[in-house]
């Protein structure tokens, strides 16, 4: 027996650090999407806040006491997504309305640390959060490592959803855990896909 | 996306000029580029967006989830759990619990 589901990817720029404009476009894009079919839809990592891309190509960007990493670790503080965070309203209404999954990243603030968090919004529920486990390489310079509760899936009438976030994927005891955890849909959540992950990305089917 | 996108949300969110200053260092080029994909239960690639700014669409069958597991379940009959095993802790890790020393 079939059973088909219509997905999405969003690929689009993100609106860096001003997560406030990013949750409009994010509801836009979510809304164009549904409006086209689609009822799980992903967006890339940490799309709400864009990916700090500053720690790889900006040359003094991990400098001691740098006043321009400070100055932009200050604003994601200020803008990142916090629990029950009602500038996710509309979102939700959204998701709610048409039935939707949708899997974004964000920039979370949990007290006075940030962590990459890719949500899952699903009608009728809080967002489920997963929190990357361990931020690959420079990343650490602004984000907290998540801890094991977080390391879930949505459960759909039709089937688990879950995510997990770029270099996760080569965490071959992640996946285990992922697929121990029987999912009908993986979103596999990168600020870029170049053609080396294919093969890692693909694999995971089984 | 484009440096100049973070230029502009940076000015959004209201940055100083050290964070610009720091921003520019960033070569002044396109800096992610997609690449997203659709990818079907049997590990072939559905479709796939290239670079352009889209919405990729596509229907994915789920039951055939089932007879991809023909030959390949990494989590049960291609698994030997007598040999290995994973444990994974999903305790939330507060780091700091308030309480009395009668509830430890």
């Amino acid at each position: 027996m079939s059973a088909t589901i219509r997905a999405a990817i969003v690929q689009a720029a993100p609106i860096p650090i001003c997560i406030d404009k990013g949750i409009e476009q994010v509801v836009d894009l979510t809304a164009k999407a549904a409006a086209d079919g689609a009822r799980v839809i992903a967006f890339g990592e940490t799309f709400l806040g864009g990916y700090p891309i500053w720690l790889d190509e900006a040359p003094d960007a991990a400098l001691w006491d740098h006043p321009g990493s400070k100055a932009l670790h200050g604003l994601l503080m200020e803008q990142a997504i916090v629990e029950n965070d009602f500038r996710l309203g509309h979102l939700q209404d959204l998701v709610d309305k048409h039935d939707l999954v949708v899997s974004i990243g964000a920039h979370e603030r949990i007290r006075s640390s940030l962590y990459n968090n890719q949500m899952i919004f699903r009608a009728g529920a809080k967002p489920l959060n997963h929190r990357k486990l361990v931020p690959t390489h420079g990343e650490r310079l602004v984000w907290n490592r998540g801890d094991g509760s977080t390391l879930n899936v949505h459960q759909a009438e039709w089937g688990n959803v879950g995510n997990l976030i770029c270099w996760e994927h080569w965490m071959p005891l992640a996946r285990a855990a992922m697929h121990n955890l029987q999912e009908a849909v993986h979103v596999s959540a990168w600020p870029t896909v170049r053609e080396t992950l294919c093969n890692c990305i693909t694999s995971l089917c089984f | 996306m484009h440096r100049d996108d973070l230029l502009n949300g940076l000015d959004s969110a209201g940055g100083n000029d050290a964070a610009f200053e720091l921003i520019k260092q960033i070569p002044d080029q396109k800096l992610q580029f997609g690449g997203s994909m659709i990818i079907s239960p049997d590990g072939e690639i559905a479709v796939e967006a290239g670079r352009a700014e889209t919405i990729l669409h596509s229907e994915i069958d789920i039951s055939l989830n089932d007879e991809a597991k023909t030959a390949l379940d990494t989590d049960g009959h291609y698994s030997r759990a007598d040999v290995f095993g994973l444990k994974v802790n999903t305790e939330p890790k507060p780091g700091v619990i308030w309480g009395k020393r009668s509830e430890d």
